[in-house]
């Protein structure tokens, strides 16, 4: 599973490509301590490159949630389609997470929480 | 066992021994173990009394030590507060002041007696009784208020243990999709327990048994009862046919019940690609159909008796093809009977305009809206009556969800090979070690033709995802055994096990390819076997490792946690212990066969004789 970060302001855009199961998650939950270690408070998680998830991975998933909830960490997810959509749908659990279509939309949500009027941000490689 | 009692028979008050009682002996109630014989003078008991306020009757007894009858703090207190009560009685025994309540032995049992107190129990229940053994010793009193409180916590007991069992049956909400539909229920009970019901399940390739009932009374009975029929209907042979299974179900109601007892209700027989449904309305009547978000009268409704009433029921059906995008609603009266603090029932217009305005919702989204608009409606005022419905929605998946396409074209050795297991009814296994994207892929090629020669091409995405899940964890499993026996750990040693496990994930998961290849090497499998037969078809994950005590007492806990369980968000807040990640892959796979209408025992998983086997079984047809 690849993991690209990018950071839009305050946010950083976590992008998930790949699998998202029991040899990959601990990647991804690895990745966001270290992040939250340093500092980091928002997140959107955007899944539109995922093309496999298990248990493993929802299992990550709700830690993220649920540390977010804990920490009081701003946590969106986007780009749930196609075999995310799937699984979280069959596991009746698209509601469970704060989600948004597209990834510019979730960091405009996110970035709109203290910057309002600041205008548009850039986004580039962290 | 009897206990030797032990009486002293000296003036003043003694406490004789509690007696040792056996389970539900009318002894385990008694309360009071004071007693002083007759001769005992009312001014010493009088003063005793007073040093003992928690002292309100005790027995009396003769020199011999066999009981007399009792005497009560107030009618001792009450003679000696007369006008010169203390000189007049200074000389008196308690003699004058014994009355005879009932006796009991105080081995027997507490249900007879509380039946011979019935009636006393009524009118006086401060009044006391007495304990005696087969020689008419004293072993100690009890007040009608401890036989009340026994049997007021021997009810909520009862009542704990109806409603654990009728939620394991009746979930509070519940799921079901289908080919091209999807439904939602809730059920809420006004008192903890209750009558309503409801079940579904699939009963042949597409088509599904749905009921929606009521049964009458409430408490005990009626959960009772509505457990036992709700079992009835889920394991009734004639499941296909309509009036048999209602007939049947008819026969048993007025066999127990001999008319004391109805049920009304909805049931429907229901073709999920067609959206034809056959249905019987058992004097239930809410029913309603919204074509377009607006109410649309069903041409030819008939309604029947109600279940129970009488042996001579005649039943007759009625036929609805559901249009794409009809939403079918059935509830139970408690719903619009239901008042508010005005006085006013619940309207079934609101239901109009929830579901005109939300037309296009899921099932599951009409469901929380109209719970809100329920709560909302009747504000403070306690919910009166059970209250129960389900939507069903006759349309494709609601919100985008994709059918698993399979990517793996099968070679034509492959394709013979299942043509052959399809067309003999014997099984078919694949066996691999490493279980990476490609063998996923393939297995659910084969997945896809067993369930097209199955007519359950919807069922793919589900069971797809079990099947892989089964997979990972099988996988896993052997992954243990491999890094257990290369780090010289004994597997089947507790104190070894814990000190491998605390490393084994992270080890395991950043050397994953160097793991896989020592399976290979080791002899490590696992094997996907398919088998369908007319009646139904069998999904297997097998790997050559046996699952230690621990593993399989762990597993049962989640396959139990699972049956048990409302939803996965009821366990969700669990998820961070499951030291070893399967548990959440367990309760996932539960819940999906669940929401296919396949029972609790769909999923099953055995280890023995260095094997373990995860199988999905579904069954197509009676």
């Amino acid at each position: 599973m690849n993991i690209t970060i990018k950071k839009y302001r305050e946010v950083y855009l976590l992008i998930l490509e790949g699998e998202l199961d029991l040899y990959h998650s601990h990647e991804m939950e690895k990745l966001f301590q270290k992040l939250c270690d340093r500092g980091a408070t928002r997140f959107v998680i955007d899944f539109s490159g995922i093309r496999y998830i298990d248990s493993s991975g929802v299992g990550t998933l709700i830690k993220l949630k649920n540390m977010g909830t804990r920490r009081g960490l701003s946590l969106m997810f986007s780009g749930i389609t196609g075999e995310a959509y799937n699984v979280l749908n069959l596991a009746n659990l698209l509601d469970f997470f704060p989600r948004e279509t597209d990834f510019r939309e979730a960091l405009k949500k996110l970035s709109a929480r203290d910057t309002s009027g600041s205008g548009k941000g850039e986004t580039g490689e962290n | 066992m009897k206990t030797k009692q032990n009486i002293l028979i000296q003036e003043g008050i003694s406490t004789a021994e509690k007696p040792m009682v056996y389970g539900m002996e009318v002894g385990s109630i008694g309360s009071s173990f004071h007693y002083a014989p007759a001769r005992t003078r009312l001014v010493d008991l009088t003063d005793q009394l007073e040093g003992d306020p928690e002292i309100l009757a005790l027995g009396v007894v003769d020199e011999e030590g066999k009981t007399l009858g009792i005497v009560t703090r107030k009618d001792v207190m009450g003679a000696l507060s007369r006008p010169f009560g203390r000189d007049v009685l200074r000389k008196k025994d308690l003699t004058f002041l014994i009355t005879q309540p009932l006796r009991f032995h105080f081995t027997e049992n507490i249900f007879t007696v509380a039946e011979q107190l019935e009636e006393t129990l009524k009118t006086n229940e401060s009044g006391f009784f007495l304990l005696v053994d087969e020689k008419e010793n004293f072993r100690g009193l009890f007040s009608g208020k401890d036989m009340l409180v026994f049997l007021a916590n021997i009810t909520s007991q009862d009542i704990a243990l109806s409603r654990k069992v009728q939620t394991r049956i009746v979930k509070e909400i519940d799921d079901l999709s289908g080919p091209h539909f999807s439904l939602s229920a809730r059920s809420i009970m006004a008192k903890g327990i209750g009558g309503d019901f409801y079940t579904y399940k699939m009963v042949s390739p597409s088509t599904y048994l749905i009921a929606l009932c009521d049964v009458s009374g409430k408490g005990m009975a009626a959960s009772l009862l509505s457990s036992l029929l709700s079992g009835f209907i889920s394991t009734h042979p004639g499941r296909t046919d309509l009036k048999s299974l209602i007939k049947d179900l008819n026969d048993q109601l007025t066999r127990s019940f001999e008319g004391e007892k109805f049920v009304t209700g909805i049931f429907l027989l229901f073709d999920g690609h067609t959206g034809r449904a056959e249905l019987a309305d058992m004097g239930h009547r809410h029913l309603i159909l919204y074509r377009k978000g607006k109410q649309k009268k069903i041409a030819r409704q008939i309604s029947n008796m109600p279940l129970g009433v009488t042996a001579e029921l005649s039943i007759k059906t009625f036929s609805l093809s559901l249009k794409e995008k009809d939403c079918l609603f059935l509830m139970t009266d408690g719903m619009i009977e239901q008042k508010n603090s005005l006085g006013k029932t619940y309207p079934t217009e609101r239901l109009d305009t929830l579901l005109s305005f939300h037309e296009t919702a899921s099932p599951q989204d009409l469901r929380a809206r109209i719970n809100e608009d329920f709560d909302v409606f009747r504000g403070r005022t306690a919910q009166q009556d059970d209250v129960s419905y389900l939507i069903l929605k006759f349309t494709p998946a609601e919100g985008g969800e994709e059918p698993r396409i399979p990517k793996e074209n099968l070679s034509p050795t492959v394709e013979d090979k299942i043509r052959w297991a399809l067309n003999s009814g014997k099984p078919i296994q694949i066996r691999t070690t490493r279980y990476l994207t490609h063998d996923r892929q393939f297995i659910d090629s084969v997945l896809n033709r067993f369930l097209n020669e199955a007519g359950v091409t919807f069922l793919m995405n589900k069971l797809s995802y079990c099947v892989h899940e089964l997979a990972t964890n099988a996988k896993k499993a052997n992954t243990k055994r491999v890094y257990f026996l290369e780090n010289g750990l004994d597997i089947t040693d507790g104190p070894s096990y814990q000190a491998g496990m605390t490393d084994f994930k992270r080890s395991t998961l950043e050397n994953i390819d160097y793991y896989l290849d020592r399976q290979k090497k080791m002899g490590y499998y696992i094997v996907v076997l398919f088998h369908l037969t007319e009646k139904r078809l069998r999904l297997s994950v097998i790997n050559n490792t046996e699952m230690r005590e621990e593993e399989k007492t762990r597993v049962n806990q989640k396959l139990e946690l699972a049956r048990k369980a409302d939803s996965i968000k009821d366990i969700y807040d669990q998820v961070e212990d499951y030291s070893e990640g399967a548990g959440l892959g367990i309760v996932m796979m539960s819940q999906m066969l669940r929401s296919m209408g396949f029972g609790p025992h769909s999923l099953s998983i055995e280890s023995a004789q260095g094997l373990t086997a995860a199988t999905i079984t579904i069954q197509l047809r009676e």
